[in-house]
């Protein structure tokens, strides 16, 4: 039965592998069925500013296909803004919005992923 | 499913280790059907020291929720719906020694287990050294303990890989997964009650 899966991801891409891990489990979650929403949060915007290809590993392009998928992405607006990230810069589709969404997200999901520290 | 209720009382016992001790029975008496075990311990035993009870008097349900004073009937039956045993997966994403997470993931994992939970220890990402049997160190010996109570060590097959690690390596017992992030999907969705990345 669909289920829905919410991830917190406090990090940003090329410093741990926490944003591919999230990404990943986003994914597959999808491919199974479930609702996934995904919240970028902290130092998490970072990854939707990625969106050129790359000769290497590419966290933009796993949150892409995630969007393509059917993952819900936000990014939380306040820290796009304390990271001089406006729209324009991110990729396309993805919501700046507040952290009022995500505690409604929380509110409807079975269960939660939080990648930070 | 048992329950275990610890109430720690002052020797001799004063008005209000009596009170906590009458609602205790109180509701045992509207739970005569439930497994409830309850122990009557002083505040000078090896008990007390184990759970960290200083003052009397105490009552700990299940060795996790400890509450001083006097908790009345239905806090006493609240808390024992709380303290009831669940299934917690942990995620550990890091390696052992590197930083404080796989001490924290397999102390958790033990903790847990004592409380009566259920507990699963994912192994990904550089988590999968945890299961490195060359190790040396002190986490090696948890983790066996972990796996002897029950404890449950999967790894990502894939990150196994990526370190140059075969499943031969490993601690005997540990479950590797060819496809990681389907059974983490699986496991975080469908089993598990709550989970913790560490």
């Amino acid at each position: 039965m669909a289920k829905t899966l919410t991830i917190l991801l406090n990090r940003g891409p090329y410093i741990s592998e926490y944003a591919d891990l999230a990404l990943r489990v986003a994914l597959k979650a999808r491919e199974k069925g479930h609702n996934v929403n995904l919240y970028l949060y902290v130092d998490g915007p970072w990854v939707a500013h990625v969106r050129q290809d790359k000769p290497y590993h590419n966290a933009g392009q796993l949150l892409r296909q995630a969007l393509e998928r059917g993952v819900n992405v936000k990014i939380c607006n306040r820290c796009a803004e304390a990271r001089d990230l406006v729209p324009g810069d991110a990729i396309e589709g993805i919501p700046m919005v507040g952290l009022f969404d995500f505690t409604e997200w929380l509110r409807e999901s079975d269960k939660v992923l939080t990648f930070t520290g | 499913m048992k329950v275990l209720i610890e109430v720690f009382r002052n020797t001799p016992m004063g008005r209000n280790c009596r009170t906590l001790s009458q609602n205790v029975a109180q509701v045992l008496q509207a739970n005569v059907e439930s497994d409830i075990e309850v122990r009557f311990l002083p505040l000078d035993s090896p008990e007390a020291e184990a759970r960290g009870v200083e003052l009397a008097p105490c009552l700990v349900v299940n060795g996790r929720t400890i509450v001083e004073g006097v908790p009345g009937p239905e806090e006493i039956a609240r808390l024992i719906e709380e303290a009831v045993p669940t299934t917690l997966g942990i995620i550990l994403t890091r390696g052992p020694y590197s930083s404080g997470g796989a001490e924290d993931a397999v102390g958790l994992a033990l903790a847990s287990q004592e409380a009566g939970d259920r507990v699963g220890l994912f192994l990904i990402s550089d988590g999968v050294w945890l299961a490195h049997r060359g190790q040396e160190g002190p986490l090696l010996g948890s983790l066996v303990a972990f796996q002897g109570a029950g404890g449950e060590v999967l790894v990502s097959g894939e990150h196994l890989q990526a370190a140059g690690l075969s499943p031969q390596a490993l601690v005997e017992g540990a479950t590797v997964l060819p496809d990681p992030y389907d059974a983490l999907v699986d496991r975080v969705m469908e089993h598990w009650d709550r989970v913790i990345i560490l």
